[in-house]
């Protein structure tokens, strides 16, 4: 709590401090009344982790040195389309290379064609990483708390991809999977494209695992595998044009109507 | 992204709920956990709301004034041997943006039902 509420005037950061302090007191003095010690401090935990995309995006509301009601700041509609156009951008530069990249080995990595490889992987890396965290901290007051951490860890890793950290080819998918399956029952993306996107999510997901662990050591892999892991990737890469495309006009800030 | 202004989420409608069910029962305002607690039971839910989550809604609830908060004496608390507690309480905006909610619920239940009996 003391990260995230740095900066912020003593008035603001001491209210927050002592409300959960109250809650957290307020739990383990009902625990221990009632339930055992190890289960509420199981629920404390989990409480903690799924509030936290909420606390990071409450964070960024607060006004610096200045607390009380928030002004409303830009157009919000402007922040959507620009999240879509990264998604864009980068699902096409996935399409164009990361496939040949993985198909043609090492080739894939030398001379001019290197330098497009390695540029490419960049941006595609960069754009899908931070469209996944576009899409929750846009969406966090809405968006399932276990789809807010999937999304954040898989956008935190796929930012490493393009450095090496070959976790966030499974990481990334499976966040924004997680993402785009709730923004879909938000009605905020048509459930089609949701599915195309979770499908060849799951499929990157599955190709990669066994990779990256060394349960199929890459230099014994068959063509097969990186053949579908290629088409796996291709398509990841598609559902997030399709997504971006969709999503272009910024139709994505409409609230959904209210349920009890 | 910024929702609408005024526009409610699931979560708050059940916050509303909640303090309109707590004042019901007799009470005047409830602080959070309290809050968490019955938001759970009539969500049917198996935990608690985040804590992040919770005090998230409640912040933006109380600007948007559908809810009221104050601090209790730091002496209560103290003579209890506890931390001070935020005691929130549903405003008449509040009430009125809860049964606004509760009529657009209706509204989108029959144009469900409506819709399955067409096909």
């Amino acid at each position: 709590m003391a990260a995230y509420t740095r900066g912020l005037p003593a008035e603001v950061r001491r209210d927050r401090a002592d409300e959960i302090e109250s809650d957290l007191w307020s739990e383990i003095a009902d625990a221990a009344a009632g339930s055992g010690e190890g289960a509420v401090g199981k629920d404390i935990l989990v409480r903690l982790l799924l509030g936290m995309p909420a606390d990071i995006r409450w964070r960024f509301d607060q006004p610096p040195g200045a607390p009380g009601p928030v002004p409303t700041v830009g157009d919000p509609t402007m922040y959507a389309r620009n999240i879509s156009m990264i998604s864009v951008i980068g699902g096409a530069a996935w399409a164009i290379w990361i496939a040949p990249a993985i198909l043609f080995g090492d080739n894939a990595w030398v001379g001019t064609i290197g330098m497009i490889t390695m540029f490419t992987l960049l941006i595609g890396s960069l754009g899908l990483s931070l469209a996944t965290l576009g899409f929750v901290f846009g969406n966090i007051d809405r968006l399932h708390g276990i789809a807010s951490l999937l999304g954040a860890i898989g956008g935190g890793f796929g930012l490493l991809l393009a450095g090496g950290v070959y976790w966030g080819m499974v990481l990334l998918p499976v966040g924004s999977a997680a993402v785009m399956w709730n923004l879909a029952r938000l009605r905020v993306v048509s459930s089609k494209l949701a599915w195309a996107h979770a499908g060849s999510s799951v499929a990157t997901s599955l190709l990669a695992l066994p990779l990256l662990t060394n349960l199929i050591p890459p230099a014994s892999a068959g063509v097969a595998v990186f053949v579908l892991l290629a088409l796996a990737l291709e398509g990841y890469a598609l559902s997030w044009i399709a997504v971006g495309w969709s999503l272009r006009a910024g139709t994505w800030m409409q609230e959904e109507p209210a349920t009890t | 992204m910024r929702r609408k202004s005024g526009a409610l989420i699931p979560l708050e409608v059940s916050i509303l709920e909640a303090s309109a069910e707590v004042r019901r029962s007799g009470q005047a305002e409830v602080h959070g956990y309290e809050l968490a607690k019955v938001v759970r039971d009539l969500r049917h839910a198996r935990r608690l709301t985040a804590y992040g989550t919770l005090y998230k809604a409640l912040n933006r609830l109380e600007r948007q004034g559908y809810l009221a908060s104050r601090w209790e004496e730091p002496q209560i608390a103290a003579d209890e041997g506890r931390p001070r507690r935020r005691f929130y309480r549903l405003t008449l905006e509040g009430e009125i943006a809860l049964n606004e909610a509760r009529a657009e619920a209706r509204r989108t239940s029959a144009g469900r039902a409506a819709a399955a009996t067409v096909e």
